[in-house]
């Protein structure tokens, strides 16, 4: 799996901090969202799957 | 066809937790369809859940829009509907962003869980206590649902509770649609008032107590692109909706609890079931009634309908949040459901700052309510209970409940 973002369009909403708490965080300073494994196991797609579904900025890609 | 002849958006409630029965037929129908708006605008209405969606999530379709849902004759020109400045919720990018991201860290699940829960914890415990010792019949509006949501957002802004009455006065004959735009606009310029004197006091002294503080802070720094007037108009914006939302979906959710022995016996025995439950609640009874509005930038198409350049067009997320295509059974609550996302916030980069807060009082107050008073119900019929039906948010005006 690999996932990329385009953090330009991240507006801190936390849905995929709340989805996939693993693999995505958010900065202190402005909520904007920060990758914590580009290449997360494959047991977290789902919860990845979910939290590109709930960004309400279609943030966050993934490849399988 | 003019506006006489079109169709209105259904506005009135035949049931307790249903949006207007028209919708039903309206979203199998014509999901994307122009209406006659309350003051008599006209536009397109969308009543389902993926076009709703895309509506919110369309980089054509412009957040700085008129109002739709106010009384008979008062139309007004987007970006004229309030005295003060509503700066990123009437914004596009790439300003939105910019404004937005100044408070976005403030509301991140990870700092309310460090910053606010404490707090949250101890002032819902403390008037959980004040409900025991009470009288055995109580109004929960006055006792909680409106008290909570007030110190929660006074202790994130830096805003003295003491004022809690004149904020929510104010907040109230602001957006209360029965209310004439005069009368709405005297509710605003006392929120003006307010936060400006507030601004000033704290320049004066110079006090570091939360967000307010901070945007001035901003606006202070030497070649800064934030305006005192953006600083007042996003307090004034943050005060209102920071507080009356919340006061509604706790009110809301626990009447819907009370009046749903299964569902409330579900939540009794599984309070680990907690999180989805208020996804539900959230879904199930989406408050902002009225739906929100965007202006198309350029003819667009959405599920089938040519929507011109300039066009209005609401989605009424009350109506989108029962559809069936996107939700099994819509029309019952149910706490096991599987269910990705919800419109109860909208969608987009617009999509509500103050969600994760939100969250965080409906999962602290609803548990606690109900583990510490198990005999509690309502003090009269589910239908006597007086709903303010003509609110920018649907909500309960007074919950007498019997602990």
């Amino acid at each position: 799996m690999k996932i990329s973002l385009d953090v330009d369009k991240c507006c801190g909403a936390g849905q995929c901090v709340l989805a996939a708490p693993d693999v995505f965080d958010q900065r202190d300073e402005d909520g904007i969202v920060v990758l914590l494994d580009e290449n997360p196991p494959a047991e977290q797609l789902g919860q990845v799957r979910e939290a590109a579904a709930v960004c309400p900025a279609a943030v966050i890609e993934v490849q399988e | 066809m003019t506006s006489s002849t079109l169709p209105s958006m259904p506005v009135e409630r035949t049931t307790l937790f249903d949006p207007p029965q028209e919708y039903t037929a309206l979203r199998e129908e014509h999901p994307v369809t122009k209406v006659r708006f309350p003051n008599g605008s006209t536009g397109w209405l969308v009543s389902r859940f993926e076009e709703g969606s895309e509506v919110f999530a369309h980089p054509k379709m412009s957040a700085r829009r008129p109002r739709h849902d106010t009384p008979e004759g008062e139309v007004a020109e987007a970006g004229n509907d309030a005295p003060f400045n509503p700066t990123f919720v009437m914004m596009d990018e790439p300003d939105h962003s910019q404004y937005r991201r100044l408070l976005s860290g403030r509301f991140t699940p990870k700092s309310i869980a460090k910053n606010l829960q404490p707090y949250l914890d101890r002032i819902v415990d403390e008037h959980l206590d004040a409900i025991e010792k009470g009288p055995k019949v109580f109004d929960f509006v006055e006792a909680l649902s409106l008290p909570i949501p007030c110190l929660v957002i006074c202790e994130l802004l830096g805003v003295p509770y003491a004022d809690r009455d004149g904020f929510h006065s104010a907040t109230e004959q602001m957006m209360d649609l029965a209310n004439s735009r005069e009368e709405r606009d005297k509710g605003a310029h006392w929120l003006i008032d307010y936060i400006t004197r507030l601004v000033a006091e704290k320049r004066r002294t110079g006090v570091q107590d939360g967000i307010l503080a901070e945007l001035i802070a901003t606006a202070d720094d030497e070649g800064s692109f934030l305006k005192d007037d953006e600083v007042i108009g996003m307090g004034v914006l943050l005060l209102f909706a920071g507080h009356d939302t919340t006061a509604s979906m706790l009110g809301l959710s626990t009447l819907t609890l009370l009046t749903h022995p299964e569902q409330r016996r579900d939540l009794e025995e599984h309070p680990e079931k907690i999180g989805p439950a208020v996804e539900e609640l959230l879904r199930y009874l989406t408050i902002v009634q009225f739906g929100l509005g965007r202006v198309a930038l350029e003819d667009v198409e959405i599920g089938g309908q040519q929507i011109a350049a300039g066009d209005l067009v609401v989605v009424a997320m009350p109506a989108a949040n029962r559809d069936p295509r996107a939700f099994d059974a819509p029309d019952a609550p149910d706490f096991d459901r599987k269910m990705t996302r919800h419109l109860a916030f909208g969608y987009g980069v617009h999509q509500c700052l103050g969600q994760n807060v939100a969250r965080a009082e409906l999962k602290t107050v609803l548990p606690r309510l109900f583990e510490r008073f198990p005999n509690l119900h309502l003090a009269v019929a589910p239908e006597e209970v007086p709903m303010d039906s003509l609110g920018t948010n649907y909500a309960v005006k007074k919950l007498m409940l019997r602990r």
